[in-house]
């Protein structure tokens, strides 16, 4: 970028003076000089400056230092160079500024004293023992249930013993050709059936009544028959078929002719398989039934 | 005459500048704004000062003139340093916009108000 030129009258420069070098000045020379010329030397790589005081400008500057916390400020206007490459700064004046006195030192910090040892915190007050609670009042006793009396042992008719048969039973079996209604018990034979001498007598076991006999225990569960194992493979309608045949199936409406035929054909392919799978079922049912036939 | 040497931190620099002399095509808006380097020249002698300045802020500095440039003045202000080769150039250059008013520390002869060391 082409830098634009410009042509000033005048640049002022200003610099802060360091007010302990500048007592310096001031005690090496007990009178005020009419002129002096300072030589300012900027820190780092500042440029050095030549600055012509007048009396006035001496006159300030040995009389601002008198009092503390001030500040010296020294301004001109840049005339141009020396010949050592130094800056010259003409007009000069010397200006004082007051600075705000600077904070008082804090006073150090007293040792904050050591803590005093916290007193052991009171003991607790021991928790009043909670009264022991009134023992309950015994419950009333529950009024007895008057006890069921003690059912009355069911009399059982034990079953007659079996009657001991006779000797003479084993020496007079009824012969079988005698019907048996003929044949009564000794007990219940009438009086005309008292046994005649010289008249064979037939004596029968009395048989126990049938209420006495224990009630029959329920015949066991007939075995689940096993489904025999099928062997080759089965013949199944292909499940394509079923929405084809299940609208017809439901509705009520004549099957078409052929429809007909593919029920036909279905049944050919399933009944062999229905028959295989049947027959040993039934067979099994037929066997269960005759068993509890028997038992019964 | 004996010269007393009296060290510094820093010499400032304030330049009262005429803004009809101002290069305007670098406040354009229409471009980036980028930096606009300054050329200093002081009448009647061979000092050159060179100074860098923040193209927006040059923009900003030229807008606020404008409002009232009769009664305004700009003032570059920056801190003096002397290049290798010997060259001056303002550091930190920046451009202020101050009422006519305001006193001037060369033209009023009082107490410099402004531009004191950072």
């Amino acid at each position: 970028m082409t830098p634009a030129t410009l042509c000033v009258k005048r640049i002022q420069v200003s610099a802060s003076l360091d007010p302990a070098r500048a007592r310096d000045w001031v005690a090496n020379h007990p009178e005020v000089p009419q002129q002096a010329i300072l030589e300012l030397v900027a820190a780092g790589n500042g440029p050095r400056a030549v600055a012509e005081l007048e009396a006035k400008a001496c006159q300030d500057l040995a009389q601002g230092l008198s009092s503390d916390n001030v500040v010296l400020r020294l301004q001109g206007t840049l005339c141009g160079r020396e010949a050592t490459g130094a800056l010259r700064i003409c007009e000069t004046i010397v200006s004082v500024h007051t600075q705000l006195a600077p904070a008082p030192a804090k006073a150090p910090v007293a040792p904050t004293p050591a803590k005093a040892p916290l007193a052991p915190a009171p003991a607790k007050a021991q928790v009043a023992a909670t009264p022991a609670k009134a023992p309950l009042a015994p419950a009333p006793a529950k009024a007895q249930v008057a006890a069921t009396p003690a059912k009355a042992p069911v009399a059982v008719a034990a079953p007659p013993a079996p009657p001991q048969p006779r000797l003479e039973a084993a020496a007079s079996q009824p012969s079988p050709a005698e019907p048996l209604s003929s044949i009564q018990p000794r007990s219940e034979a009438s009086p005309a059936a008292q046994p005649r001498p010289g008249k064979r007598i037939v004596i029968v076991p009395v048989l126990p009544p049938k209420a006495a006999v224990a009630p029959e225990v329920p015949p066991p569960a007939p075995e689940p028959v096993r489904r025999p194992r099928r062997h080759g493979p089965v013949v199944r309608p292909s499940p394509l078929l079923y929405p084809v045949i299940a609208p017809r199936i439901r509705s009520e409406e004549p099957p078409t002719p052929f429809e007909e035929g593919l029920r036909q054909r279905i049944r050919e392919l399933i009944a062999p398989e229905i028959d295989r799978v049947m027959r040993p079922l039934a067979e099994a049912f037929r066997l269960a039934q005759q068993k509890a036939d028997k038992k019964s | 005459m004996a010269n007393d040497v009296l060290p510094i931190k820093v010499l400032s620099v304030h330049v009262p500048l005429e803004a009809s002399q101002l290069p305007r095509e670098e406040s354009a808006s229409n471009q980036p704004a980028g930096e606009v380097i300054l050329r200093i020249e002081l009448e009647g002698s061979a000092l050159v000062l060179s100074a860098r300045l923040n193209g927006k802020k040059y923009r900003r500095a030229l807008k606020a003139f404008d409002v009232a440039p009769a009664s305004s003045r700009l003032v570059l202000q920056g801190w003096l340093h002397q290049a290798e080769d010997g060259s001056l150039e303002v550091r930190d250059a920046g451009l202020q916009v101050s009422a006519e008013s305001d006193s001037f520390p060369a033209d009023q002869g009082s107490e410099l108000a402004v531009g004191a060391d950072r």
